[in-house]
Protein backbone atom coordinates (compact mmCIF):
# COMPACT_ATOMS: atom_id res chain seq x y z
CA UNK A 1 0.00 0.00 0.00
CA UNK A 2 2.88 2.58 1.23
CA UNK A 3 4.91 1.50 -1.72
CA UNK A 4 2.06 2.19 -4.12
CA UNK A 5 1.42 5.36 -2.72
CA UNK A 6 5.02 6.51 -3.42
CA UNK A 7 5.01 4.50 -6.58
CA UNK A 8 1.97 6.81 -7.32
CA UNK A 9 2.79 10.09 -6.43
CA UNK A 10 6.29 9.31 -8.39
CA UNK A 11 4.03 8.30 -11.72
CA UNK A 12 2.56 11.78 -11.59
CA UNK A 13 5.78 13.71 -11.01
CA UNK A 14 7.13 12.54 -13.85
CA UNK A 15 4.00 13.22 -15.48
CA UNK A 16 4.57 16.97 -14.49
CA UNK A 17 8.38 16.80 -15.71
CA UNK A 18 9.11 19.25 -18.64
CA UNK A 19 11.95 17.70 -19.56
CA UNK A 20 10.34 14.26 -19.89
CA UNK A 21 7.42 16.12 -21.82
CA UNK A 22 9.81 17.59 -24.77
CA UNK A 23 11.34 14.73 -25.25
CA UNK A 24 8.02 12.72 -25.46
CA UNK A 25 6.88 15.23 -28.49
CA UNK A 26 10.12 14.89 -30.36
CA UNK A 27 9.29 10.90 -30.31
CA UNK A 28 5.87 11.43 -31.67
CA UNK A 29 7.51 13.26 -33.98
CA UNK A 30 9.56 10.46 -35.61
CA UNK A 31 6.45 8.24 -34.49
CA UNK A 32 4.58 10.22 -37.24
CA UNK A 33 6.84 10.13 -39.90
CA UNK A 34 7.58 6.36 -39.63
CA UNK A 35 3.81 5.62 -39.81
CA UNK A 36 4.35 7.01 -43.27
CA UNK A 37 6.16 4.38 -44.21
CA UNK A 38 4.01 1.48 -42.94
CA UNK A 39 1.54 3.27 -44.85
CA UNK A 40 2.95 3.20 -47.89
CA UNK A 41 4.37 -0.40 -47.43
CA UNK A 42 0.60 -1.11 -47.14
CA UNK A 43 0.37 0.47 -50.60
CA UNK A 44 2.77 -1.24 -52.15
CA UNK A 45 1.85 -4.42 -51.80
CA UNK A 46 -1.62 -3.63 -53.22
CA UNK A 47 0.13 -2.27 -56.36
CA UNK A 48 1.51 -6.19 -56.60
CA UNK A 49 5.23 -4.87 -55.44
CA UNK A 50 5.03 -7.98 -52.74
CA UNK A 51 8.49 -8.09 -52.33
CA UNK A 52 9.46 -4.48 -52.07
CA UNK A 53 6.35 -3.93 -50.04
CA UNK A 54 7.94 -6.45 -47.56
CA UNK A 55 10.91 -4.78 -47.23
CA UNK A 56 9.79 -1.49 -46.87
CA UNK A 57 7.32 -2.35 -43.91
CA UNK A 58 10.31 -4.56 -42.53
CA UNK A 59 12.25 -0.92 -42.47
CA UNK A 60 9.46 1.11 -41.55
CA UNK A 61 8.71 -1.40 -38.36
CA UNK A 62 12.19 -1.58 -37.86
CA UNK A 63 12.31 1.70 -37.49
CA UNK A 64 9.29 2.94 -35.43
CA UNK A 65 10.43 0.17 -32.87
CA UNK A 66 14.29 1.02 -32.77
CA UNK A 67 12.70 4.89 -32.44
CA UNK A 68 10.44 3.51 -29.70
CA UNK A 69 13.64 1.63 -27.53
CA UNK A 70 16.00 4.50 -27.72
CA UNK A 71 13.56 6.80 -26.50
CA UNK A 72 12.71 4.05 -23.25
CA UNK A 73 16.09 3.33 -22.65
CA UNK A 74 16.71 7.46 -22.87
CA UNK A 75 13.88 8.10 -21.11
CA UNK A 76 14.86 4.50 -18.46
CA UNK A 77 18.35 6.39 -17.74
CA UNK A 78 17.32 9.85 -16.91
CA UNK A 79 14.47 8.61 -14.78
CA UNK A 80 16.70 6.64 -13.21
CA UNK A 81 19.55 8.82 -12.74
CA UNK A 82 17.71 11.59 -11.87
CA UNK A 83 14.11 10.52 -9.51
CA UNK A 84 15.92 10.04 -6.36
CA UNK A 85 18.72 12.90 -6.61
CA UNK A 86 15.44 15.18 -7.19
CA UNK A 87 13.93 14.09 -4.31
CA UNK A 88 16.72 14.81 -2.42
CA UNK A 89 17.68 18.27 -3.84
CA UNK A 90 13.98 19.55 -3.76
CA UNK A 91 14.15 18.73 -0.14
CA UNK A 92 10.62 16.28 -0.69
CA UNK A 93 12.22 13.35 0.32
CA UNK A 94 12.29 14.07 4.14
CA UNK A 95 8.47 14.76 4.98
CA UNK A 96 8.34 11.90 2.46
CA UNK A 97 10.64 9.40 5.21
CA UNK A 98 9.52 11.14 8.07
CA UNK A 99 7.15 8.89 7.68
CA UNK A 100 6.43 5.61 9.18
CA UNK A 101 8.16 4.15 6.06
CA UNK A 102 11.36 2.61 5.20
CA UNK A 103 13.89 3.09 3.16
CA UNK A 104 13.14 0.04 1.05
CA UNK A 105 9.48 0.82 0.80
CA UNK A 106 10.65 4.03 -0.85
CA UNK A 107 12.99 3.04 -3.22
CA UNK A 108 11.04 0.48 -4.25
CA UNK A 109 8.18 2.97 -4.46
CA UNK A 110 9.99 5.25 -6.66
CA UNK A 111 11.21 2.32 -8.78
CA UNK A 112 7.72 1.48 -9.71
CA UNK A 113 6.55 4.64 -10.49
CA UNK A 114 9.43 4.79 -12.92
CA UNK A 115 7.89 1.52 -14.24
CA UNK A 116 4.36 2.76 -14.57
CA UNK A 117 5.50 6.07 -16.87
CA UNK A 118 7.30 3.08 -18.86
CA UNK A 119 4.29 0.72 -18.87
CA UNK A 120 1.99 3.92 -19.85
CA UNK A 121 4.61 4.75 -23.25
CA UNK A 122 4.92 1.80 -24.26
CA UNK A 123 0.83 0.42 -23.95
CA UNK A 124 0.19 3.85 -26.15
CA UNK A 125 3.43 2.83 -28.29
CA UNK A 126 1.98 -0.48 -28.61
CA UNK A 127 -2.24 0.63 -29.58
CA UNK A 128 -0.43 3.10 -31.95
CA UNK A 129 1.77 0.62 -33.35
CA UNK A 130 -1.22 -1.98 -33.51
CA UNK A 131 -3.13 1.18 -35.36
CA UNK A 132 -1.18 2.17 -37.58
CA UNK A 133 -0.96 -1.83 -38.54
CA UNK A 134 -4.81 -2.15 -38.79
CA UNK A 135 -5.30 1.21 -40.52
CA UNK A 136 -2.83 0.28 -43.41
CA UNK A 137 -3.98 -2.94 -44.17
CA UNK A 138 -1.32 -5.56 -42.59
CA UNK A 139 -2.96 -6.29 -39.75
CA UNK A 140 -1.30 -6.74 -36.59
CA UNK A 141 2.47 -8.85 -36.03
CA UNK A 142 2.11 -10.47 -32.93
CA UNK A 143 6.32 -10.18 -32.44
CA UNK A 144 5.45 -6.17 -32.02
CA UNK A 145 4.23 -7.02 -28.50
CA UNK A 146 7.05 -9.35 -27.97
CA UNK A 147 9.51 -6.92 -29.15
CA UNK A 148 7.73 -4.58 -26.57
CA UNK A 149 8.23 -6.86 -23.36
CA UNK A 150 11.89 -6.94 -24.37
CA UNK A 151 12.51 -3.04 -24.98
CA UNK A 152 10.40 -3.17 -20.84
CA UNK A 153 12.78 -5.81 -19.43
CA UNK A 154 15.85 -3.98 -20.85
CA UNK A 155 14.49 -0.17 -20.04
CA UNK A 156 13.75 -1.66 -15.86
CA UNK A 157 17.65 -2.78 -16.28
CA UNK A 158 18.85 0.27 -17.53
CA UNK A 159 16.58 2.40 -15.03
CA UNK A 160 18.08 -0.25 -12.07
CA UNK A 161 21.59 0.33 -13.33
CA UNK A 162 21.02 4.30 -13.52
CA UNK A 163 19.40 3.72 -9.88
CA UNK A 164 21.79 1.98 -8.31
CA UNK A 165 24.77 4.42 -9.33
CA UNK A 166 22.27 7.68 -8.47
CA UNK A 167 22.14 5.93 -4.89
CA UNK A 168 25.73 5.60 -4.64
CA UNK A 169 27.11 8.36 -6.02
CA UNK A 170 24.90 11.50 -8.25
CA UNK A 171 23.30 11.14 -11.27
CA UNK A 172 25.85 12.71 -13.79
CA UNK A 173 28.05 9.89 -12.86
CA UNK A 174 25.05 7.25 -13.00
CA UNK A 175 24.81 7.98 -16.32
CA UNK A 176 28.64 8.07 -17.34
CA UNK A 177 28.55 4.26 -15.86
CA UNK A 178 25.23 3.40 -17.77
CA UNK A 179 26.90 3.90 -21.05
CA UNK A 180 29.70 2.34 -19.91
CA UNK A 181 27.31 -0.73 -19.29
CA UNK A 182 25.71 -0.37 -22.32
CA UNK A 183 28.66 -0.31 -24.51
CA UNK A 184 30.25 -3.61 -22.92
CA UNK A 185 28.45 -5.27 -25.93
CA UNK A 186 30.41 -3.35 -28.37
CA UNK A 187 33.53 -2.89 -26.90
CA UNK A 188 34.44 -6.38 -27.93
CA UNK A 189 33.14 -5.82 -31.07
CA UNK A 190 35.27 -2.26 -31.65
CA UNK A 191 38.51 -3.99 -30.87
CA UNK A 192 38.00 -6.54 -33.18
CA UNK A 193 38.84 -4.61 -35.95
CA UNK A 194 42.02 -3.81 -34.20
CA UNK A 195 43.15 -7.11 -32.62
CA UNK A 196 41.33 -10.57 -32.92
CA UNK A 197 43.13 -11.48 -29.69
CA UNK A 198 42.33 -8.66 -27.40
CA UNK A 199 38.95 -8.76 -28.86
CA UNK A 200 38.75 -12.75 -27.39
CA UNK A 201 40.57 -11.77 -23.91
CA UNK A 202 37.67 -9.01 -23.39
CA UNK A 203 34.84 -10.60 -24.89
CA UNK A 204 35.43 -13.24 -22.21
CA UNK A 205 35.99 -10.84 -19.43
CA UNK A 206 32.44 -9.60 -20.00
CA UNK A 207 31.01 -12.96 -20.26
CA UNK A 208 32.69 -13.29 -16.96
CA UNK A 209 31.66 -10.59 -15.19
CA UNK A 210 28.54 -10.33 -16.86
CA UNK A 211 27.22 -13.41 -18.01
CA UNK A 212 25.20 -13.34 -21.37
CA UNK A 213 25.21 -9.75 -20.96
CA UNK A 214 25.42 -9.94 -25.08
CA UNK A 215 21.57 -10.94 -24.61
CA UNK A 216 20.54 -7.34 -23.58
CA UNK A 217 22.60 -6.23 -26.44
CA UNK A 218 20.77 -3.03 -27.82
CA UNK A 219 21.88 -4.42 -31.76
CA UNK A 220 20.73 -7.97 -30.95
CA UNK A 221 17.60 -6.68 -29.97
CA UNK A 222 17.18 -4.76 -33.34
CA UNK A 223 18.27 -8.46 -34.72
CA UNK A 224 15.14 -9.98 -32.86
CA UNK A 225 12.66 -7.10 -34.24
CA UNK A 226 13.53 -7.40 -37.70
CA UNK A 227 13.71 -10.56 -38.43
CA UNK A 228 12.16 -12.62 -36.03
CA UNK A 229 11.48 -16.16 -37.22
CA UNK A 230 15.10 -16.22 -37.37
CA UNK A 231 15.24 -16.09 -33.14
CA UNK A 232 13.84 -19.40 -31.34
CA UNK A 233 11.39 -19.30 -28.54
CA UNK A 234 14.93 -20.29 -26.43
CA UNK A 235 16.54 -17.17 -26.96
CA UNK A 236 13.90 -14.87 -25.61
CA UNK A 237 13.06 -17.19 -22.90
CA UNK A 238 16.70 -17.13 -21.61
CA UNK A 239 17.20 -13.37 -22.69
CA UNK A 240 14.07 -12.78 -20.62
CA UNK A 241 15.71 -14.31 -17.28
CA UNK A 242 19.16 -12.85 -17.81
CA UNK A 243 17.44 -9.76 -17.88
CA UNK A 244 15.34 -10.09 -15.22
CA UNK A 245 18.42 -11.74 -13.30
CA UNK A 246 20.21 -8.54 -14.11
CA UNK A 247 17.43 -6.34 -12.91
CA UNK A 248 16.72 -8.12 -9.31
CA UNK A 249 21.09 -7.80 -9.01
CA UNK A 250 21.07 -3.67 -9.51
CA UNK A 251 17.58 -3.20 -7.79
CA UNK A 252 18.87 -5.88 -4.44
CA UNK A 253 22.31 -3.27 -4.62
CA UNK A 254 20.54 0.15 -4.81
CA UNK A 255 18.55 -0.69 -2.23
CA UNK A 256 21.57 -2.25 -0.09
CA UNK A 257 23.21 1.19 -1.28
CA UNK A 258 20.76 3.46 0.08
CA UNK A 259 20.10 1.57 3.58
CA UNK A 260 22.92 3.63 5.28
CA UNK A 261 22.86 6.55 2.80
CA UNK A 262 22.50 10.64 3.72
CA UNK A 263 19.43 12.09 2.23
CA UNK A 264 20.88 15.50 2.84
CA UNK A 265 21.95 17.24 -0.52
CA UNK A 266 25.90 17.40 -0.82
CA UNK A 267 27.19 20.56 0.06
CA UNK B 1 8.04 10.56 33.56
CA UNK B 2 9.45 8.22 30.80
CA UNK B 3 11.39 9.98 27.94
CA UNK B 4 9.68 10.51 24.39
CA UNK B 5 12.95 11.23 23.04
CA UNK B 6 16.78 10.67 24.36
CA UNK B 7 20.35 11.02 22.52
CA UNK B 8 22.85 9.10 24.73
CA UNK B 9 26.64 10.77 23.84
CA UNK B 10 25.58 11.21 19.92
CA UNK B 11 28.68 12.49 17.68
CA UNK B 12 28.84 13.69 13.73
CA UNK B 13 30.95 14.82 11.69
CA UNK B 14 31.03 15.93 7.97
CA UNK B 15 33.49 15.36 5.58
CA UNK B 16 35.38 18.50 4.69
CA UNK B 17 38.70 19.00 2.39
CA UNK B 18 40.60 22.26 3.23
CA UNK B 19 44.09 22.66 1.88
CA UNK B 20 44.27 19.41 0.34
CA UNK B 21 43.83 17.65 3.52
CA UNK B 22 40.61 16.14 4.83
CA UNK B 23 39.46 17.44 8.15
CA UNK B 24 36.15 16.52 9.11
CA UNK B 25 33.89 19.17 10.77
CA UNK B 26 32.33 17.89 14.22
CA UNK B 27 28.83 18.92 13.78
CA UNK B 28 27.96 16.79 17.36
CA UNK B 29 30.46 16.14 19.63
CA UNK B 30 29.00 13.40 22.52
CA UNK B 31 25.38 15.33 23.10
CA UNK B 32 23.09 13.69 25.66
CA UNK B 33 19.26 15.06 25.71
CA UNK B 34 16.63 14.04 27.38
CA UNK B 35 13.13 15.47 26.33
CA UNK B 36 9.94 13.89 28.74
CA UNK B 37 7.00 12.79 27.59
CA UNK B 38 4.63 15.65 27.40
CA UNK B 39 6.83 18.74 27.50
CA UNK B 40 7.68 21.55 25.27
CA UNK B 41 11.72 21.21 24.62
CA UNK B 42 13.02 24.52 23.26
CA UNK B 43 15.89 23.80 21.59
CA UNK B 44 18.40 26.48 20.97
CA UNK B 45 21.85 27.31 19.66
CA UNK B 46 23.41 29.86 17.05
CA UNK B 47 23.72 29.44 13.47
CA UNK B 48 25.94 26.25 12.37
CA UNK B 49 25.65 25.13 16.40
CA UNK B 50 24.83 21.44 15.55
CA UNK B 51 20.81 21.62 16.02
CA UNK B 52 19.53 20.45 12.65
CA UNK B 53 21.98 17.61 12.37
CA UNK B 54 20.29 16.30 16.13
CA UNK B 55 16.84 16.50 14.28
CA UNK B 56 18.00 14.85 11.37
CA UNK B 57 20.00 12.26 13.00
CA UNK B 58 16.96 11.76 15.17
CA UNK B 59 14.72 11.31 12.09
CA UNK B 60 16.81 8.76 10.42
CA UNK B 61 17.83 10.91 7.66
CA UNK B 62 21.70 10.61 8.81
CA UNK B 63 23.81 8.25 10.99
CA UNK B 64 25.66 9.06 13.62
CA UNK B 65 29.52 8.31 14.42
CA UNK B 66 29.01 7.52 17.92
CA UNK B 67 26.58 6.95 20.23
CA UNK B 68 22.52 6.19 20.08
CA UNK B 69 19.57 7.68 20.43
CA UNK B 70 15.83 6.35 21.03
CA UNK B 71 12.18 7.51 20.36
CA UNK B 72 9.88 6.07 22.75
CA UNK B 73 11.37 2.43 22.12
CA UNK B 74 12.77 2.58 18.73
CA UNK B 75 15.74 3.12 17.95
CA UNK B 76 16.08 6.44 15.51
CA UNK B 77 15.27 6.23 11.86
CA UNK B 78 13.35 2.89 13.02
CA UNK B 79 9.71 3.60 10.69
CA UNK B 80 7.83 2.15 13.82
CA UNK B 81 9.26 5.28 15.93
CA UNK B 82 8.61 7.64 13.27
CA UNK B 83 4.62 6.57 12.77
CA UNK B 84 4.43 8.30 16.36
CA UNK B 85 6.43 11.46 14.71
CA UNK B 86 6.02 14.36 13.58
CA UNK B 87 8.37 16.11 11.59
CA UNK B 88 8.46 19.44 10.01
CA UNK B 89 11.79 20.19 8.39
CA UNK B 90 13.43 24.25 8.15
CA UNK B 91 13.82 23.84 4.31
CA UNK B 92 10.81 22.11 3.48
CA UNK B 93 10.14 20.48 -0.37
CA UNK B 94 7.08 20.32 -1.46
CA UNK B 95 5.48 18.79 -4.88
CA UNK B 96 4.50 21.14 -6.89
CA UNK B 97 2.18 19.06 -8.58
CA UNK B 98 -0.26 18.46 -5.92
CA UNK B 99 -2.96 20.27 -4.22
CA UNK B 100 -2.95 20.64 -0.25
CA UNK B 101 -5.25 17.77 0.14
CA UNK B 102 -3.43 15.69 -2.44
CA UNK B 103 -0.63 16.39 -0.29
CA UNK B 104 -2.35 15.65 2.87
CA UNK B 105 -4.17 12.36 1.38
CA UNK B 106 -0.49 11.60 0.19
CA UNK B 107 1.17 12.09 3.60
CA UNK B 108 -1.85 10.22 5.81
CA UNK B 109 -1.68 7.02 3.83
CA UNK B 110 2.09 6.91 4.58
CA UNK B 111 1.05 7.11 8.01
CA UNK B 112 -0.89 4.33 7.84
CA UNK B 113 -4.23 6.74 8.73
CA UNK B 114 -7.49 4.95 7.41
CA UNK B 115 -9.31 6.54 4.98
CA UNK B 116 -12.60 7.13 6.51
CA UNK B 117 -10.26 9.08 8.77
CA UNK B 118 -8.66 11.26 6.08
CA UNK B 119 -11.88 12.31 4.74
CA UNK B 120 -12.24 14.15 8.16
CA UNK B 121 -8.95 15.01 8.78
CA UNK B 122 -7.72 16.78 6.03
CA UNK B 123 -10.61 19.43 5.44
CA UNK B 124 -10.53 20.28 9.45
CA UNK B 125 -6.86 20.47 9.35
CA UNK B 126 -6.82 22.45 6.18
CA UNK B 127 -9.09 25.44 8.15
CA UNK B 128 -7.14 24.72 11.35
CA UNK B 129 -4.39 26.48 9.60
CA UNK B 130 -5.93 29.02 7.59
CA UNK B 131 -5.53 27.00 3.60
CA UNK B 132 -9.71 25.63 3.78
CA UNK B 133 -10.02 28.37 1.15
CA UNK B 134 -7.01 27.06 -1.19
CA UNK B 135 -7.26 23.51 -0.99
CA UNK B 136 -7.54 22.28 -4.09
CA UNK B 137 -4.74 24.75 -5.60
CA UNK B 138 -1.67 23.05 -6.75
CA UNK B 139 1.19 23.83 -4.17
CA UNK B 140 3.08 25.45 -7.13
CA UNK B 141 0.97 28.47 -6.66
CA UNK B 142 1.03 28.60 -3.43
CA UNK B 143 3.24 31.41 -0.95
CA UNK B 144 6.35 30.93 1.17
CA UNK B 145 4.11 31.56 4.26
CA UNK B 146 1.03 28.91 3.04
CA UNK B 147 3.48 26.57 2.10
CA UNK B 148 4.35 26.96 5.91
CA UNK B 149 1.46 26.49 7.47
CA UNK B 150 0.61 23.61 5.57
CA UNK B 151 3.81 22.24 6.75
CA UNK B 152 2.19 22.14 10.06
CA UNK B 153 -0.79 20.59 8.82
CA UNK B 154 0.91 17.74 7.31
CA UNK B 155 2.99 17.41 10.54
CA UNK B 156 -0.34 17.06 12.11
CA UNK B 157 -2.27 14.31 9.70
CA UNK B 158 -1.64 11.38 12.31
CA UNK B 159 -2.10 13.19 15.12
CA UNK B 160 1.63 12.21 16.02
CA UNK B 161 2.95 11.83 20.18
CA UNK B 162 5.72 13.83 19.60
CA UNK B 163 6.24 16.63 17.43
CA UNK B 164 10.12 17.49 16.06
CA UNK B 165 9.42 21.62 14.57
CA UNK B 166 12.20 22.92 12.88
CA UNK B 167 11.66 27.25 12.31
CA UNK B 168 8.13 26.28 12.72
CA UNK B 169 7.70 30.59 12.43
CA UNK B 170 9.96 30.40 9.26
CA UNK B 171 8.66 32.64 6.45
CA UNK B 172 5.09 33.13 8.68
CA UNK B 173 4.13 36.75 8.77
CA UNK B 174 2.56 37.65 12.30
CA UNK B 175 -0.64 36.25 12.26
CA UNK B 176 0.88 33.24 10.79
CA UNK B 177 3.28 33.26 13.81
CA UNK B 178 0.36 33.97 16.06
CA UNK B 179 -1.07 30.61 15.28
CA UNK B 180 1.61 28.44 15.28
CA UNK B 181 2.30 30.09 19.08
CA UNK B 182 -1.55 29.03 19.47
CA UNK B 183 -1.23 25.79 17.41
CA UNK B 184 2.04 24.66 19.77
CA UNK B 185 -0.25 25.65 23.23
CA UNK B 186 -3.56 23.39 22.10
CA UNK B 187 -0.91 20.79 21.51
CA UNK B 188 0.52 20.99 25.12
CA UNK B 189 -3.07 21.05 26.25
CA UNK B 190 -3.25 17.89 24.56
CA UNK B 191 -0.75 16.71 26.05
CA UNK B 192 2.02 16.40 23.21
CA UNK B 193 5.62 16.52 23.04
CA UNK B 194 7.55 18.84 21.11
CA UNK B 195 10.85 19.00 20.52
CA UNK B 196 10.87 22.87 18.80
CA UNK B 197 14.39 24.13 18.10
CA UNK B 198 13.97 28.08 16.87
CA UNK B 199 16.10 31.08 16.57
CA UNK B 200 13.09 33.18 17.87
CA UNK B 201 13.60 33.58 22.00
CA UNK B 202 10.15 35.09 22.48
CA UNK B 203 8.50 32.18 20.92
CA UNK B 204 10.25 29.61 23.18
CA UNK B 205 9.40 31.51 26.27
CA UNK B 206 5.80 31.43 25.77
CA UNK B 207 5.73 27.74 24.77
CA UNK B 208 8.21 25.86 26.46
CA UNK B 209 8.54 24.01 29.31
CA UNK B 210 12.37 23.85 29.39
CA UNK B 211 15.26 24.76 27.25
CA UNK B 212 18.46 23.65 26.28
CA UNK B 213 21.42 25.48 24.50
CA UNK B 214 23.44 23.91 22.20
CA UNK B 215 26.81 25.46 20.82
CA UNK B 216 29.82 23.75 19.15
CA UNK B 217 28.08 20.91 18.95
CA UNK B 218 27.56 19.87 22.36
CA UNK B 219 24.54 20.69 24.98
CA UNK B 220 26.01 23.52 26.69
CA UNK B 221 22.97 24.31 29.33
CA UNK B 222 19.37 23.03 30.28
CA UNK B 223 16.95 24.80 32.12
CA UNK B 224 13.14 25.32 32.77
CA UNK B 225 12.02 28.32 31.41
CA UNK B 226 9.62 29.02 34.36
CA UNK B 227 12.28 29.01 36.77
CA UNK B 228 14.27 31.12 34.68
CA UNK B 229 11.64 33.55 34.73
CA UNK B 230 11.04 33.52 38.07
CA UNK B 231 14.43 33.76 38.93
CA UNK B 232 15.11 36.90 36.74
CA UNK B 233 16.31 39.82 38.55
CA UNK B 234 14.66 42.13 36.67
CA UNK B 235 11.33 43.21 35.77
CA UNK B 236 9.80 45.78 32.42
CA UNK B 237 7.11 47.87 33.36
CA UNK B 238 5.12 49.30 30.49
CA UNK B 239 3.60 52.58 31.67
CA UNK B 240 1.89 55.66 30.42
CA UNK B 241 1.59 59.25 31.83
CA UNK B 242 5.41 58.66 33.42
CA UNK B 243 6.53 62.08 34.33
CA UNK B 244 10.02 63.16 33.48
CA UNK B 245 11.24 63.40 36.85
CA UNK B 246 10.03 60.16 37.86
CA UNK B 247 12.17 58.95 34.95
CA UNK B 248 14.72 60.74 35.46
CA UNK B 249 15.17 59.47 39.10
CA UNK B 250 14.51 55.86 37.20
CA UNK B 251 17.56 56.37 34.94
CA UNK B 252 19.47 57.28 37.74
CA UNK B 253 19.01 54.19 39.70
CA UNK B 254 20.02 52.39 36.63
CA UNK B 255 16.69 51.56 34.95
CA UNK B 256 16.52 51.15 31.53
CA UNK B 257 13.78 53.97 29.76
CA UNK B 258 12.24 52.87 26.51
CA UNK B 259 9.95 55.99 24.89
CA UNK B 260 7.66 54.16 22.27
CA UNK B 261 4.22 55.78 21.02
CA UNK B 262 3.57 57.85 24.19
CA UNK B 263 4.42 55.03 26.33
CA UNK B 264 7.36 54.23 28.14
CA UNK B 265 9.18 50.73 28.49
CA UNK B 266 11.12 50.45 31.84
CA UNK B 267 13.38 47.81 32.28
CA UNK B 268 14.58 47.55 36.09
CA UNK B 269 15.64 45.70 38.98
CA UNK B 270 12.88 43.53 40.86
CA UNK B 271 13.37 45.75 43.99
CA UNK B 272 12.73 48.95 42.61
CA UNK B 273 9.59 47.55 41.07
CA UNK B 274 6.95 48.70 43.91
CA UNK B 275 8.21 52.26 44.58
CA UNK B 276 8.30 52.89 40.85
CA UNK B 277 4.46 51.53 40.32
CA UNK B 278 3.51 53.51 43.78
CA UNK B 279 5.37 56.96 42.97
CA UNK B 280 3.64 56.61 39.19
CA UNK B 281 0.55 55.83 40.60
CA UNK B 282 0.75 58.88 42.80
CA UNK B 283 1.45 61.25 39.70
CA UNK B 284 -1.79 59.81 37.91
CA UNK B 285 0.17 57.47 35.90
CA UNK B 286 -1.27 54.70 34.22
CA UNK B 287 0.69 50.68 34.44
CA UNK B 288 -0.14 48.72 31.37
CA UNK B 289 2.06 45.86 32.64
CA UNK B 290 4.88 43.96 34.48
CA UNK B 291 6.39 41.26 33.24
CA UNK B 292 9.73 39.34 33.40
CA UNK B 293 12.47 41.22 31.59
CA UNK B 294 12.36 39.09 28.40
CA UNK B 295 16.46 39.67 28.15
CA UNK B 296 15.90 36.24 30.92
CA UNK B 297 16.00 34.20 27.72
CA UNK B 298 18.76 35.66 26.14
CA UNK B 299 20.93 35.87 28.56
CA UNK B 300 20.59 32.33 29.35
CA UNK B 301 21.50 31.49 25.59
CA UNK B 302 24.07 34.29 25.50
CA UNK B 303 25.87 33.09 28.37
CA UNK B 304 25.70 29.37 27.30
CA UNK B 305 27.37 30.42 24.29
CA UNK B 306 29.77 32.95 25.08
CA UNK B 307 31.01 30.71 27.88
CA UNK B 308 31.97 28.20 25.51
CA UNK B 309 35.45 27.76 24.80
CA UNK B 310 36.33 27.46 21.20
CA UNK B 311 36.90 24.00 19.87
CA UNK B 312 40.14 23.01 18.01
CA UNK B 313 38.43 20.98 14.42
CA UNK B 314 34.65 22.11 15.53
CA UNK B 315 32.24 24.16 13.14
CA UNK B 316 33.82 27.81 12.30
Amino acid sequence: MKVWAVAWNTYRGLLHNRALLALSLFFLFIFVSSAGGIYFAARLSEAGAAEQARRLFAQSIGSLLNTNAVFSFILAAFMGAFVLPGEIKSGTILPTLGRALSRSQYLLGLFLGINLLLATYLLLVAVAAAGLMLWSGVGVEPYLLLGLVYVVLIANVVAAIAFLFSVLVNPQVALVALAFFLSLGGLAASIRLVSQVWAERVEAVVDYVLPAWGLLNYSDYLQVTRTPAARSAEFFAVGLAHGLDYLAVFLLLALFAFRRRSLLPPS
Amino acid sequence: MAAALRFDEVSKSYPAWRRLRRRPVQALDGLSLEVEDGEIFGFLGPNGAGKTTALHLLMGFIFPDRGRGRVYDYGFGDPRGRLRIGFLPENLGFYRYLTAEQLLWYYGRLNEVPDWSLQVRVPDLLEKVGLGDARQRRLGGYSRGMLQRLGLAQVLIHDPDLLVLDEPTSGLDPLGRRLVRQLLLELKAAGKTIFLSSHLLSEIELVCDRVGVIHRGRLQRVGSVRALLEASSRMELTVRGASPALLDALRQQGAEVYEQDRLHRIVLDRDQQRPAIERLWQEGGELLSAVPARSTIEEFFLEAVEDTPPEPGGPR
